[in-house]
């Protein structure tokens, strides 16, 4: 669903700006971006960027303003991992009206890891006199966005962080697997906070690993695995604000599994594990039918 | 010029060599973990992505630059009570001589394998607790988070004989969004670094960084040049909150 702010001004009209979807330019050519970036390392310079059609005359009723020489597109690619983001812009009386705006956004070798946020801005291009009504007069005051997306640089999209490992070089005695957690705060990186391990000296950690046998101890992997992660927020939970969570944080992922697996959002889902353990099993259980693989 | 990238310590290994870091430091303290200290691993190799890796004579290049800078407190035995000096000292020792591929500084593996296997005795100097957020190469690792800062803020950090505390900084760095803005985070750490008025400034801080953090909802500060930014900050500090008396920014929020 997409997810709506509001702002002391007026905005574009929701259906007066077309993002299309991001591409990439390689030698020479434009191809839709992919959820995961293929042939990229660190020594990669790559081009990227997003085209953008606007119905004029419905962004200056919107808005209230004037000219469309008063707008700016920017493109930003926003990197969780290194800590910074990158930005292009593209101003509106540089374009020829009526034709589809492409703003192209250089992400420079070395400087990007991970995973990249992308997203698109219809901003205003200068500070202008108030006119009242609401109309935006700051510079950068926010029109318009496109929803934002993620591109994948290193190949982990979507994974859960695990490690196959022999649980006796951890003195972890025999358990299939578990998890542990490295994170501070909810809103700490997620990739870099819980980790999943699964011990390959174990037969049902050796079935979790192998793709056939996989779907017999899945649904206990995943009922365990929620178990655990909802035990260690629980600490952290207090002062959390499950509206801000950024993506790709502890908070966020959490909040998006329990969602996922258990219905209800993540402060719910801690709570009742705090206040009534044998609920939430009960919760567990109903869910995500944990055993199922076992007695199939 | 061409940076380096690190060996990378896995999380498992990274785990059992916490463990062995613990019992060498209860059997003989700093000393003992100075015994384990190496520049390579078996378990641990850089990435296959790109880059040019790291050598052993480089690391151990690295491992020297840094013990000079923070000669003082190691013949101390400790760097409690003057945790943010040490800091400053280490992040730019580290950041200097590392010359890392901020890619690869992105990964917690990669501090792993710097915290742990060639700098086990400065890490533990510095958090004696061995808590595993400190030492295992999450963002509050013990030598990531000080490269991190100073990666964003450069000589800012030295620019005065007050530099940012700790809670200065803390705040700056959380506000991660806003963080993420190289130009904007710099001009804040130099606008708190410039106050002189009455109120203890890491106060005067929060309440700064919060009334610019209001700012970046309704508008995108990226699109902003420096000297609009520098606009921004100075109505930011403009006007004083009534219920606080002068010296304080405005909160935003009336």
């Amino acid at each position: 669903m997409t997810r709506r702010r509001l702002y002391p001004h007026r905005t574009a009209d929701i259906y007066s700006v077309s993002w299309h979807n991001w591409w990439i330019e390689r030698d020479g050519e434009r191809t839709p971006l992919p959820p995961v970036l293929k042939g990229w390392d660190y020594d990669s310079q790559e081009t990227i960027g997003i085209s953008v059609d606007l119905d004029a005359a419905a962004v200056l009723e919107s808005t209230g303003l004037e000219s469309i020489d008063d707008f700016q597109i920017l493109a930003t690619a926003d990197c969780l991992a290194v800590q910074r983001r990158f930005v292009a812009s593209r101003l509106l009386c540089e374009h020829d009206q009526g034709t589809t705006i492409h703003v192209s956004l250089q992400l420079p070798s070395g400087q990007i890891a991970d995973a990249l946020r992308l997203s698109a801005h219809l901003v205003l291009a200068r500070t202008t006199q108030d006119q009242g009504d609401r109309v935006a007069f700051l510079h950068g005051a926010r029109l318009h966005s496109s929803e934002p997306v993620t591109v994948r640089l290193e190949g982990d999209s979507g994974r859960f962080p695990t490690e196959a490992v022999p649980f006796s070089e951890l003195g972890y005695g025999n358990a299939p697997w578990t998890v542990l957690t490295f994170y501070g705060e909810l809103s700490d990186s997620f990739l870099g906070g819980v980790r999943l391990f699964i011990n390959t000296e174990h037969p049902a950690g050796r079935l979790a690993l192998d793709p056939k046998g996989a779907p017999r101890v899945s649904g206990l992997l995943r009922a365990e695995v929620m178990r655990l992660l909802i035990a260690t927020a629980v600490d952290h939970s207090e002062d959390a604000d499950e509206t801000s969570f950024e993506e790709g944080s502890v908070g966020q992922v959490l909040d998006t599994m329990c969602q996922l697996f258990l219905g209800q959002r993540l402060l719910t889902s801690v709570r009742l594990y705090k206040d009534d353990p044998a609920r939430f099993e009960i919760l567990l259980h109903d869910r995500l039918d944990p055993i199922v693989g076992v007695i199939a | 010029m061409s940076r380096y990238v690190y060996p990378r310590l896995p999380g498992p290994i990274a785990m059992m060599r916490l463990e062995e870091i613990k019992e060498a430091f209860s059997l003989g303290g700093l000393a003992a973990l100075e015994t384990l200290v190496s520049m390579e691993h078996p378990r641990a190799s850089p990435v296959s992505t790109g880059g040019r890796a790291v050598k052993p004579d480089h690391i151990a290049w690295v491992r020297a630059g840094v013990l000079k800078a923070i000669d003082s407190w190691r013949a101390k035995g400790s760097a409690v009570s003057d945790e943010a000096a040490f800091d400053l000292a280490l992040g730019r020792a580290i950041h200097e001589r590392l010359e890392i591929l901020p890619a690869d500084a992105a990964h917690e593996e990669t501090w792993s394998f710097l915290t742990l296997i060639v700098f086990p005795d400065i890490a533990v100097l510095r958090f004696p607790g061995m808590h595993i957020d400190r030492l295992i190469g999450t963002q509050r690792n013990v030598l990531r988070r000080p490269w991190s800062r100073q990666e964003a803020l450069g000589d800012l950090l030295y620019s005065t004989d007050h530099p940012l505390g700790e809670d200065e900084l803390t705040g700056l760095f959380e506000r991660t969004a806003l963080a993420r803005n190289r130009v904007l985070i710099r001009k804040l750490a130099a606008t708190v670094l410039q106050y002189e008025g009455p109120v203890a400034r890491s106060e005067w801080a929060r309440a700064f960084y919060k009334r610019v953090t209001f700012h970046t909802g309704p508008r995108l500060l990226d699109a902003l040049s420096e000297n609009e930014l520098d606009e921004l900050i100075g109505g930011a500090l403009e006007g004083y909150s009534a219920d606080r008396g002068p010296g304080w920014p405005d909160s935003g929020q009336d």
